[in-house]
């Protein structure tokens, strides 16, 4: 047992900086000053990245505002809108089912960039595109799928026998759902929440497609710094930009329960 | 309430308050006097869509001009970046095929094929040009000026800057930079790896062919007539020849090329290649003062001279401010802006106003002091090639494609 | 009291009216546009001269082959590293290792991007690392790993995000292997490779599949990467279809809508695929 355990650290120490080897340079850059070739360390230290942030005209308090509501507008609908569905798949069984998941799991893998150049025409027509409300509604696309199929396997966990004992007490369909369903599904809600907040906190071309330069995102200022030169700009944005990610980590460590290893956001991908 | 000190810029100031008095008879789109063009665009805003990827262009904008136009003019300028000009016509392409009458765009930084396939889908609104009161300092019998790219404004457009196409190298580490085809092939033969262009249609990319379809073929004037594709189909395998000859001894061994002009000052700064290109001539002496490109860092023209043009600033057709645009267009042209345009060397680097027809206490605002990464005024005033029309741009684009990136 | 199946499709009405209408809507607005028939923008007649022209087109092949092989190597290599980490972390801490695992899983792909290329330009911390090392002497001695013809850096970018999303999933599955019929495999005198071939793998082969698979769609059909850190031709197909989206030559359009159409019907075919195999998954 000692010898696998002593490998498992080993492995487990490789992991680590594999993990972090593409962070590191981002952290470094983005409080670099001079730093040239072939030194390993920056020669000098500054804060010039930051400050160009938040320097006039640099629109990054814009971005990171318009980021933040797009994506919690689109958390929101994406729960109230998944929960239902999460709710019939996970505790039903009905003929046709497997055609809706085939249908629910289809923009999970089928690119929305595809529908979403389609439907650009349609938008500019009815006054959808250069609008937040229509970047919300194209990040829909992404981020519905997964907040169902996340609440259809928490549902599909459950019984349904707490419930059926309330309605037993004489509680109504509503009063059962709000004070026993609810609770009960509220972890797996908030981890759809958390993935449907990061699906669309990390949208890019979609946002630049329908938003047509007029919505600016914090992707899009990333993107452009990165096409530039100047990887201090780059590294700081891309830092920022990492952050929820990092936040979800943290939350993970601090309620993730030990024994669960398939991690809560194991099941999904982030684009 | 002015806060600057200097008195040639209160000078100019002086001269831009008269401005927006006098000029009353200017036509514009509509027929209506400027005072009631200025007086319909105070207090409102104006979206401005302009190349994002010049960083110290952006600067000019936002900290120079944007601070001017609310204080002078109570417009609220707010600058939309796009990574590519043509993000920009395309999106006005797809508001037109939309029908789409109340757009985003008010004023958009352009020239060269944005502008002609603008002008081909009808999406300009105008002429409204020649009618601002600061066009009086441009000289709009200047081929330079009345042709963009050989295709005429004609009022669609107003001139903002002009630029010229200069090569960049390090002297450090070319002695002799190539400055003729045979050089330059010479030059990559011993010097491996260390020479390379962006790859078309970047804007870049395209002055590089464009220079050297002049240059291979010898002859520049059959370039600014229409398209021929007899003369085309002649003359275009001769620089596709050259640039295949060339590829091996590209940096990668041509297996691929920079995206774009930033890419390549990018690895010119990282010392993985010897030479960058611009189309601002100062470019290179601003990038030495701030301790990017090496201190040996020298501009050069390729002989027989290089490209100049104009770049400009349209409105769309369905531009919802188009009033404030024109008054943005006209403080851009202003003396005072033109002459902080050149002190920054932004936008092309160079003013468009004809400085000759400048009051003569503000023509020294214009004096040129070039360090010693730069060539004087003189020099690439001497040295000015005309670009070709849009379409043998286009023609030289595509078959760069099929030509020399696929094979 | 409504019927049990009126409340069910009153369920799943939000959720289905989402994606059929602005999903299913911009994928049937892309195939219109692609047939050259959308009457709101005064294209009339309708015709299959789109796909002709990109499936006779030497460009289009070219990023179909790149897309595949992209696609492919990402997804086979990130597969094999994510079985190995998480054979060799089954017995490791369950909450450092899921937390390792879960950076990389939700940091976006766009500053995966920057981060490898940071990592791997020739000017990078890795030519850095070389130098120092003495192994190189000047950048251009350090591999181009960036914008070059085998996609080196979409790669990696692309092994580094999907190998702990598949090590995750393929950790979860080991949880269902029984340890006793290991050791009893052992005390029966299988050897280790034995042992994880007649064992472990027959438990595991359904999860790594099914996660290889959502990998290998995902990386077909994403932008951001390729289209950062990709070369200049050719490039990989969703990248090649925003190209032609976004030129101001207006008869490209069609082109572009026959690409997305093409990109969707294949990936479909995967989705198609993978839910076949978790309903055989759940059958056991």
């Amino acid at each position: 047992m000692d010898k696998r355990n002593r490998s498992a650290g080993i492995a487990l120490a490789l992991a680590a900086v594999l993990v972090t080897t593409p962070l590191l340079p981002l952290a470094l850059w983005s409080f670099a000053g001079e730093w040239r070739f072939p030194d390993l360390l920056p020669a000098s230290w500054s804060l010039r990245g930051w400050e160009a942030l938040l320097a006039p005209g640099s629109r990054f308090t814009e971005a990171v505002l318009n980021s933040l509501v797009i994506a919690a507008a689109v958390t929101a609908a994406a729960v109230v809108i998944g929960l239902p569905a999460g709710m019939a798949l996970g505790t039903h069984d009905f003929r046709l089912k497997g055609v809706v998941i085939f249908i629910i799991l289809l923009p999970i893998l089928v690119p929305p960039l595809a529908s979403t150049m389609g439907i650009h025409l349609t938008f500019i027509r009815l006054g959808l595109a250069d609008t937040m409300f229509g970047v919300f509604l194209v990040h829909l696309v992404p981020t519905v799928p997964y907040t169902a199929i996340i609440l259809t396997s928490v549902f599909a966990e459950r019984t349904g026998e707490l419930e059926e004992a309330a309605r037993t007490l004489g509680a109504g369909p509503w009063q059962a759902f709000w004070h026993v369903t609810l609770p009960q599904v509220a972890p797996g809600v908030a981890v759809a929440g958390l993935f449907a907040f990061l699906i669309s906190w990390s949208q890019y071309i979609l946002t630049v497609l329908i938003g047509g330069g007029t919505v600016i995102t914090l992707p899009m200022l990333l993107f452009s710094a990165a096409s530039g030169t100047d990887p201090v700009i780059t590294s700081t944005l891309a830092v920022v930009f990492a952050l929820p990610a990092v936040v979800a980590l943290l939350l993970a460590l601090r309620y993730l329960n030990p024994g669960n290893e398939r991690g809560f956001l194991g099941v999904g991908k982030v684009s | 309430m002015i806060k600057t000190g200097f008195l040639p810029l209160v000078a100019l100031l002086f001269l831009l308050a008269s401005c927006g008095g006098t000029a009353g008879e200017a036509s514009n789109g509509e027929g209506r006097s400027w005072e009631e063009i200025a007086a319909a665009a105070e207090g409102t805003t104006v979206n401005f869509f302009m190349f994002g990827g010049a960083e110290d262009t952006n600067a000019y904008v936002d900290e120079w001009v944007a601070p001017r136009l609310r204080e002078e003019h109570g417009i609220e300028l707010v600058r939309t970046p796009v990574s590519d000009t043509s993000d920009a016509v395309n999106k006005l392409l797809n508001e037109k095929q939309a029908g789409r009458e109340e757009g985003t765009i008010d004023l958009l930084w352009l020239n060269g094929e944005n502008f002609y396939t603008g002008s081909q889908a009808d999406l300009w609104w105008g002429p409204w040009a020649e009618g601002l009161p600061n066009a009086r300092y441009i000289d709009w019998e200047d081929p330079q000026i009345n042709l963009d790219f050989g295709y005429p404004v004609d009022g669609y457009e107003a001139p903002w800057s002009q630029a010229q196409f200069v090569m960049i190298y390090d002297s450090e580490r070319v002695e002799d930079p190539p400055e003729s085809p045979d050089e330059l092939l010479e030059w990559a033969r011993q010097n491996p790896g260390r020479f390379t262009y962006p790859a078309p249609p970047d804007f870049f990319g395209n002055a590089f062919i464009l220079q050297l379809f002049y240059q291979v073929t010898e002859q520049v004037e059959p370039y600014q007539g229409e398209f021929d594709r007899e003369v085309f189909e002649e003359e275009a395998p001769e620089l596709y020849e050259f640039l295949n000859e060339l590829e091996p001894h590209l940096w990668r061994g041509g297996e691929t090329y920079p995206a774009s002009g930033a890419a390549l000052d990018e690895l010119y700064q990282n010392c993985e290649v010897d030479f960058t290109v611009s189309y601002n001539p100062y470019f290179a002496q601003r990038q030495v003062e701030r301790g990017i490109f090496p201190e040996t860092t020298r501009t050069y023209l390729f002989e027989g001279g290089t490209l100049s043009n104009t770049s400009y600033v349209a409105i769309p057709f369905n531009a919802p401010n188009k009033e404030g645009a024109q008054v943005v267009a006209n403080f851009l042209q202003s003396p005072e802006a033109q002459a902080e345009l050149q002190r920054r060397n932004v936008v092309g680097g160079l003013t468009t106003l004809d400085v000759e027809r400048l009051p003569e206490e503000l023509r020294e605002e214009f004096e040129i002091k070039p360090g010693p990464a730069a060539l004087s005024l003189e020099e690439l005033q001497a040295n000015r090639l005309p670009e070709a029309r849009t379409e043998w741009q286009l023609a030289l684009q595509d078959g760069w494609a099929s030509e020399v990136q696929r094979k | 009291m409504i019927g049990e199946r009126t409340r069910i499709a009153l369920l799943l009405a939000p959720a289905l009216a989402v994606i059929l209408v602005l999903f299913g809507g911009g994928l049937y607005a892309a195939l219109l546009q692609s047939l050259g028939y959308f009457p709101a923008i005064g294209m009339t007649e309708p015709g299959l001269d789109a796909y002709r022209a990109v499936l006779t087109s030497p460009d289009f092949l070219n990023s179909l082959a790149l897309t595949v092989y992209v696609a492919g190597a990402s997804t086979a290599i990130s597969t094999v590293l994510a079985v190995l980490l998480a054979l060799a972390l089954r017995r490791a801490p369950g909450r450092i290792s899921t937390a390792l695992f879960q950076l990389p899983v939700t940091v976006p792909h766009l500053v995966a991007a920057v981060g490898v290329a940071l990592v791997v330009t020739q000017t990078g911390l890795g030519a850095r690392i070389a130098a120092a090392l003495g192994l190189i002497g000047e950048p251009a001695d350090f591999p181009a790993l960036l914008y070059d013809r085998y996609s080196a850096g979409i790669i990696l970018t692309y092994v580094w995000k999907e190998t702990p999303f598949i090590a995750l999933i393929v950790l979860a599955a080991l949880r269902g292997v029984a340890s006793e019929l290991e050791e009893v495999a052992q005390t029966l005198g299988a050897n280790a490779w034995q042992r994880f071939w007649y064992v472990i793998f027959p438990a595991i082969y359904p999860a790594v599949v099914a996660a290889s698979l959502v990998v290998f769609a995902f990386t077909f059909g994403a932008f951001e990467i390729p289209f950062l850190l990709g070369q200049d031709y050719p490039t990989m197909l969703p990248v090649t279809a925003y190209r032609e989206y976004r030129s101001i030559d207006l008869s490209a359009r069609p082109a572009a809508m026959a690409i997305n159409v093409i990109l969707a019907l294949l990936t479909a075919l995967f989705a198609a695929a993978y839910l076949r195999l978790s309903r055989e998954l759940r059958r056991g």
